[in-house]
């Protein structure tokens, strides 16, 4: 050791530099290090800003799709003006789309509608409307008469014309005997009463074979003879007029079951035999209390509410819906049970309407004959259906009355929409139309 | 003295220390060279050397703005909507199929009740017929283009039954088309209302026709106006050729099953008979139906408007682009590129000598508004290619094909529009077409409209006295308002544009000098050419139609499969035109009253082709409505192309090129240009064009 020290003395700056060189190697290398990382930070901090300023350069481009069961398949990518003009071009033709389905389906759902009160609607005519509104019971009468001669249906020939025809003859008959100086002997009597029989039979079978079917307007339930002290109101006449369009929906539909290639079919060989009743279910317009505006937007996504109809679609009262009312026909008809479908079918041809209930019930074709139905050599049955039509509300707002727009939520022009939603669920609270039907 | 004795260590100390330096030197090389290069992480790329990391960001922004100027459009993106309309509309009218299969009774039959048997009715139907309403607003236009030859070799006749087309290609024809508005529901109130209210008259069952709704036939009747004001009697038209023609049909209908048969034909090819397509055209103004013919007409001029300034910025583009290069390449020989310009304006432009005079020019001016020469002329390219980007936005919404240049039909929804049902009660917009129209007349139309009668075939259920009213299977409408007239144009036209009686005295005296200029229609458009004509001359000359190749096609048909056409031949330069018979006899004088002699006017006396001595007046001429019309045609003649033949296209609708028009460009006639010196075809022949301007 003292060696060393000496060698040290001896040698002191050679040491001291030895030393210094020898340090100086991991000293250096540790700061230089140090700078280098500090310099890669710098340059990944860069570079990584650089690097997410032209990541973040993407948009999220969604093409929308017309069918709501279907979601839109949205991508990424750098914006592009190829594919923005891709995208525009495609929702603008989807629009135009959009816009011409709007408008059939209005078309096919408003076809030529008659107004019967004109004058009336959408807001009366001060001077004529006391006028309309007494003569409102006759005309709606009339037009439901019109209705059943306008589908060509008929009742069968009157009882005590048959009756006063097969007297006739028989007196003729018993006439040619005592002429001949003959009374009728119980084979002649018997052959009187076939004979008889067979004139009654082609009365019958003639007077079928110019009618589409049996009907006459007694079968519209509820188009009864005015018997209150007070004019009808506006609401009251407003649920007459869209009677009318619902019986007008439902007589063309049969009309088109009894129809082949177009050919109309007669009575024995057609579906639909006879329409025993029509009964539109009630909307009590007149005391119903104002709903809150639904808007009338048709864009709106509808959902089913399986709660309220077999079908999934309901409307006023049970829950709000701008895009369409529903009005529920119960259907009383005679048909041919071979050719069920076809009068099943119709429906859906005329307008937006769904068979939503069928029951069928055995009948005793004979007794109906007795009466002067013939229905053809098939089975029978009696079908009781219950229909739903539905009609929309963006052609119909523009004759309704504005108390009845208040009453179903639609709104007045001008006044703010109060209550839309991108999906109209269901309320809590909603009976089924059957419930409200029966109470 | 004792020599002192060296230590081992400083025996060695040199060796140690040399060791040791040697030992760092090679730990610094290791590092340097031996180990592994210095990265960094650049976005989610591990381990990118650090000398890369900038360059792996420009290659990323490279390649976002690749992403960016793409030309076109995503394979994500939606290239066609569904035509969902149509299907709803087709779904609202088909038959719902069976919705079950219960084609067997419930149960026993009820006897033979009501079997048809052979009685003598007692009670019929007195019913009333309607009145078939008239078609309204009826609206005709004549319009002119090129046929597709694919159509003539497939329907010969329209050669024999045209009276104006070319007999050989080009296959131009004029024809008038006619369209009126023909609305369902007066018919079907008529049809629905009691005639007599309580009366014995019944209205018709609506189970007789209400399902039997249906046009069968489009009459048109036209009649010719003459000059002197009065008429010719009115004429039925037939169908074109190859169009659906029910008329031989309907003449032999015997019974309700060929009533029937009929109606579910004309229900079946609805808008063939209601809406027959005109024949396909591969060369002229698109076929607008006549009722949108206005509007569309506008639109597709402004559109050809933004079409050819879309063009001429292109090829402005293109010029200062070239401009761009060369200066970059002068400054780049020169030795200044990688010299800002603030260093450029201080030591001049390249071959020195200090600034030139235009630059001392530019030096007056404030030092603010100095700037490189290179950036003004980037300036400029970025400033025409936003208004490019601008017009081409603009063309798109038009429905221009900017990249394949094509015009679809201003009149596209016109041409797509669902056809109306008359059983709700819709209007039918009905179309017919005159092709036997002869060039130079006026005339008037007329259209009716056959619907099936819904009393045929029920004989047994009408009373006596209204049984001649179910005799006809058809009922015709009754009949429209003439239309305006319309004036087919003649084959060529000839306006004075100038004209003078020549200057001088004696034998220096020149000859009287008309200048007139001649328009004749040829491949889709007018074409024009200027003439000097002087006395005795006979109006003769030639169209330059400027190298523009319009193409001749050569026909190939197999019995086995449709016929094909491809370019045979291009058209000539030149191709000889005239106003046959027409000769100038004179020039004269017309003096205008009350003007100075300054204002007199000259009027051109011709012959023309029957005899007749023809005064045309220059200050007359140049005025017509028409003269600018044709200019206009022979403008967009010179811009547009020829389609390819596709042949004959029963529905608008459905054809590919419906109502399009072709357009050429200066970049693509290059483009064909080069390719046709490569020995390839023209590329705009396979997009389905060929020439252009």
């Amino acid at each position: 050791m003292k060696k060393v020290l000496e060698l040290v003395k001896a040698n002191v700056f050679i040491v001291i530099f030895v030393v210094i060189s020898l340090v100086s190697m991991p000293v250096l290398m540790f700061f230089s290090a140090k700078q280098n990382a500090a310099l890669r930070e710098k340059v990944e901090q860069e570079v990584g800003e650089d690097s997410r300023k032209i990541q973040q350069i993407s948009v999220t481009y969604t093409a929308p799709v017309l069918d709501p069961n279907s979601s839109p398949i949205p991508f990424n990518r750098p914006p592009n003006e190829p594919t923005t003009e891709a995208i525009r071009a495609y929702v603008k033709v989807l629009k135009k789309e959009s816009d011409a389905i709007v408008q059939l389906a209005q078309e096919h759902n408003k076809r030529d509608r008659r107004i019967l009160f004109d004058g009336l609607f959408p807001e009366p005519d001060a001077a004529r409307e006391t006028r309309i509104r007494q003569a409102a019971p006759a005309i709606r009468a009339e037009a439901h008469r019109q209705l059943i001669n306008n589908v060509g249906a008929g009742s069968p020939p009157d009882a005590e014309f048959v009756l006063q025809l097969l007297q006739d003859r028989r007196t003729d008959m018993l006439d040619r005997l005592a002429s001949q100086g003959r009374e009728e002997d119980p084979d002649e009597r018997a052959q009187i009463r076939t004979k008889l029989s067979e004139i009654r039979r082609n009365v019958y079978i003639e007077k079928s074979k110019y009618l589409t079917f049996y009907a006459d307007d007694n079968v519209f339930r509820g188009v009864t003879p005015w018997e209150q002290s007070f004019l009808p109101s506006i609401e009251t006449i407003w649920s007459w007029q869209h009677q009318y369009w619902v019986h007008q929906d439902i007589l063309d539909a049969l009309v088109q079951a009894n129809t082949v290639a177009f050919q109309a079919e007669p009575i024995a060989q057609a579906p639909v035999k006879r329409v025993e009743q029509i009964s539109v279910a009630a909307w009590d317009l007149a005391d119903a209390a104002p709903t809150a505006s639904v808007g009338l937007d048709a864009s709106v996504r509808m959902m089913p509410d399986y709660e309220a109809s077999l079908s999934g679609r309901a409307g006023w009262p049970l829950r709000a819906n701008p895009l369409y009312d529903v009005r529920y026909v119960d259907l009383s008809l005679i048909v041919s049970s071979k050719q069920l479908p076809a009068v099943l079918n119709a429906f859906s041809t005329v307008n937006f309407m769904t068979v939503l209930d069928v029951d069928l019930e055995e009948i005793d074709a004979n007794a109906h004959y007795a009466q002067g139905y013939v229905y053809g050599p098939g089975h029978v049955v009696r079908a009781k259906l219950l229909i739903e039509t539905l009609w929309l509300r963006q052609w119909m707002a523009e004759y309704m009355p504005s108390s009845v727009k208040q009453t179903l939520g639609i709104p007045l022009p001008g006044t703010p929409v109060e209550a839309t939603s991108e999906e109209q669920a269901p309320p809590a609270s909603t009976r089924s139309r059957r419930e409200r039907m029966q109470g | 003295m004792k020599l002192r004795r060296i230590s081992t260590i400083e025996k060695h100390a040199e060796k140690v220390f040399f060791a040791l330096m040697a030992l760092a030197l090679f730990t610094v090389l290791t590092m340097q060279f031996g180990g592994g290069p210095n990265t960094i992480k650049v976005h989610t790329d591990e381990g990118v050397p650090i000398d890369e990391a900038f360059q792996r960001v420009a290659s990323a922004a490279q390649s976002k703005l690749r992403q960016l100027e793409q030309p076109e459009p995503d394979p994500q993106a939606p290239q066609e909507a569904p035509k969902l309309s149509g299907r709803f509309a087709a779904a609202l009218e088909q038959e719902p199929t069976e919705i079950a299969l219960i084609d067997i009774p419930l149960g026993p039959p009820a006897g033979d009740v009501g079997a048809d048997e052979d009685l003598p009715p007692d009670e019929k139907l007195l019913v009333e017929l309607a009145v078939v309403p008239a078609p309204s607003q009826v609206s005709a236009r004549a319009f002119a283009g090129t046929i597709d030859p694919l159509v003539i070799a497939a329907i010969p006749d329209v050669l024999d039954r045209s009276s104006n087309i070319r007999p050989e290609q080009p296959y131009d024809m004029r024809a008038v088309s006619v369209e009126a508005s023909f609305n369902a529901a007066p018919l079907i109130a008529a049809l629905r209302a009691d005639p007599d209210g309580a009366g014995p008259k019944k209205p018709v069952p609506l189970r007789w026709w209400q399902k039997r709704l249906a046009i069968v036939d489009v009459q048109l009747f036209r009649r010719e106006l003459y000059p002197d004001g009065s008429y010719s009697s009115a004429a039925l038209i037939a169908p074109p050729p190859g169009r659906m023609n029910t008329r031989a049909v309907i003449d032999e209908i015997s019974d309700p099953k060929a009533l029937v048969d009929l109606i579910n034909l004309t229900r079946e090819a609805e808008r063939q008979l209601v809406q027959p397509a005109f024949y396909t055209m591969i060369a002229g103004e698109p076929w607008i139906p006549p009722a949108a013919a206005s509007d569309a007409s506008k639109a597709f001029k402004n559109n050809l408007r933004t079409w050819k300034r879309y063009l001429q910025l292109e090829a402005e583009i293109q010029t200062l682009e070239r401009r761009l290069d060369s200066q970059q390449d002068k400054r780049s020989d020169a030795g200044l590129s990688s010299l800002g310009p603030e260093w450029v304006a201080q030591v001049g432009r390249p071959g020195g000598g200090g600034p030139r005079d235009r630059d001392r020019e530019s030096d007056t001016r404030p030092k603010e508004t100095k700037q490189d020469p290179l950036d003004r002329i980037r300036d400029q390219i970025q400033t025409r290619q936003q208004e490019l980007s601008q017009l081409r936005t603009t063309l798109q919404a038009a429905g221009i094909d900017v990249e394949n240049a094509i015009v679809a039909s201003p009149a596209q929804d016109a041409l797509e529009a669902p056809i109306g049902r008359l059983r709700d009660g819709q209007s039918v917009q009905v179309w017919a077409h005159d092709i036997t129209v002869q060039a130079g007349k006026t005339y008037q139309y007329q259209i009716r409209v056959t619907i099936p009668n819904p009393l045929y075939g029920f004989s047994d259920y009408i009373a006596e006295e209204a049984l001649p009213l179910a005799q006809e299977p058809v009922m015709v409408s009754e009949p429209s308002d003439w239309s305006e007239p319309v004036i087919v144009d003649p084959n060529s036209y000839l306006f004075v544009t100038n004209a003078g009686l020549g200057a001088g005295i004696g034998a220096e005296r020149s000859l009287p000098t008309a200048t007139v200029e001649l328009f004749e229609f040829y491949y889709g458009y007018w074409r024009n050419q200027g003439l000097r004509l002087r006395p005795g001359d006979a109006v003769i000359g030639e169209l330059a139609l400027n190298d523009m190749r319009l193409p001749f096609f050569d026909i190939q048909q197999n019995e086995d499969s449709p016929a094909v056409a491809q370019v045979m031949d291009t058209s000539p330069d030149n191709v000889p035109v005239g106003a046959a018979g027409w000769f100038l006899l004179d020039i004269i004088t017309k003096p205008a009253i009350g003007s100075g002699r300054g204002a007199e006017q000259y009027a051109a006396i011709f012959r023309n082709d029957v005899g007749d001595v023809i005064v045309r007046e220059q200050q007359s001429d140049i005025r017509l409505e028409s003269l600018q019309r044709l200019r206009d045609s022979a403008a967009l003649g010179q811009m547009a192309s020829v389609l390819d033949p596709v042949g004959d296209q029963l529905s608008p609708a459905s054809r590919p090129n419906a109502g399009t028009t072709g357009l050429g460009g200066p970049g693509r006639q290059e483009r064909d240009d080069r390719e046709s010196r490569d020995g390839r075809p023209p590329s705009s022949m396979n997009r389905g064009r060929v020439g252009g301007g």
